[in-house]
């Protein structure tokens, strides 16, 4: 099938829709993009069977000096035209309201300024 | 009854639902998840599947859609809400019942029958049994241990509000019964005044002659049941 073409069983009027929501407002060039890298992991007190598992496996290929292993997750989320302390303030809601449950996971996040435009083009 | 189903991408038990409702005599219209939810409803139910493919967690994507928030106002003016597996998942994440449900402890997709046990005949999910009971499901679930605070769990018991907890078929509620390491065996649990209910079993899977047995249609015919009573007051 052509690369091109639209994915089987997406409308028209989402496909029209689809570039804008990816990508918010245009960047202006020069504009600092701030970049939020955003860890969250299982609470310690939750069972995480997953890292369990890992450390199985890895024991096998011989990696016995590890005793420990949990598996979280990594987002990056990238802001431009706002600065640090709002984005920051961006964060905590995003993962307060979607990214986190705070029920079985934690969250950190660093700050990183990208030098030129975000990291990954938007296709 | 007028009953809705919420329909999510990637729902899949929408249909089972319907057909579960509409055989206990309810009348019911399918919610897509962008539609405005119809205020006249008795009971809203939230139905399995993969909403958003499972993406972040669980029902984590389609918890912060809007639909949740009509949902959540109708729990709030007294109706029902019935979540079933991704649909109990779902109403953990949006807050309207406490805890979470975890990959399952032996990390497998778990497709089988269970017991469940049930005690409490004063609710509107159960109030068609006669006696407590063992009922027999099928769960189908990657994601279906359940987990909360210890004072969430003290709370949930204090206040019966376990209303499933998986067991033997002679009712024991034992560690080899329990199929995915929830805390306490609970497969199911009460949410605001009893009139909230989340659970993994599907129902509607087991709600009409076959294989699958028809213990599950007692949720449906006790909703009716429930409703009408609501309604001859």
């Amino acid at each position: 099938m052509d690369g091109q073409a639209p994915p089987v069983g997406i409308s028209a009027r989402t496909r029209a829709r689809r570039p804008e929501e990816a990508t918010g407002r245009a960047i202006i060039p020069g504009e600092t993009v701030i970049q939020a890298r955003i860890r969250i992991m299982p609470k310690a007190t939750i069972l995480d069977p997953q890292g369990q598992t890992v450390l199985r496996a890895l024991a096998g290929l011989g990696f016995e000096a590890a005793h420990a292993c949990r598996v979280g997750r990594f987002v990056t989320l990238d802001f431009h035209g706002i600065g640090q302390q709002e984005v920051e303030r961006e964060v905590e809601q995003a993962c307060r309201r979607l990214l986190v449950n705070p029920n079985t996971e934690s969250w950190s996040a660093t700050y990183e300024e990208l030098p030129d435009s975000p990291s990954e083009a938007v296709a | 009854m007028k009953a809705g189903i919420v329909v999510f991408p990637g729902s899949n038990c929408d249909a089972d639902a319907r057909r579960a409702l509409e055989a206990a005599g309810a009348q019911v219209h399918m919610l897509w998840h962008k539609e405005a939810v119809p205020d006249h409803l008795d009971l809203i139910l939230v139905p399995g599947g993969f909403s958003y493919g499972d993406y972040l967690r669980t029902g984590a994507i389609a918890a912060a859609g809007p639909v949740m928030q009509s949902v959540r106002e109708h729990a709030r003016r007294g109706g029902l809400v019935l979540g079933i597996c991704n649909g109990f998942q779902i109403l953990c994440e949006a807050g309207m019942l406490p805890g979470a449900l975890m990959v399952n402890q032996g990390l497998r997709f778990l497709c089988r029958d269970v017991h469940v046990k049930v005690d409490r005949l004063d609710t509107p999910f159960t109030q068609a049994l006669d006696h407590p009971a063992v009922l027999r499901m099928p769960i189908a679930h990657h994601g279906g241990r359940y987990v909360c605070t210890a004072d969430e769990l003290q709370e949930l018991e204090d206040e019966r509000c376990v209303l499933f907890r998986y067991c033997d078929s002679e009712g024991r509620a034992t560690d080899a019964a329990n199929p995915n390491g929830s805390v306490h065996n609970i497969a199911g649990i009460l949410g605001r005044k009893s009139r909230v209910l989340g659970m993994m079993p599907h129902p509607e899977r087991a709600a009409a002659p076959g294989p699958a047995g028809e213990d599950g249609a007692i949720l449906f015919r006790s909703l009716m049941g429930a409703v009408e009573a609501l309604q001859a007051l």
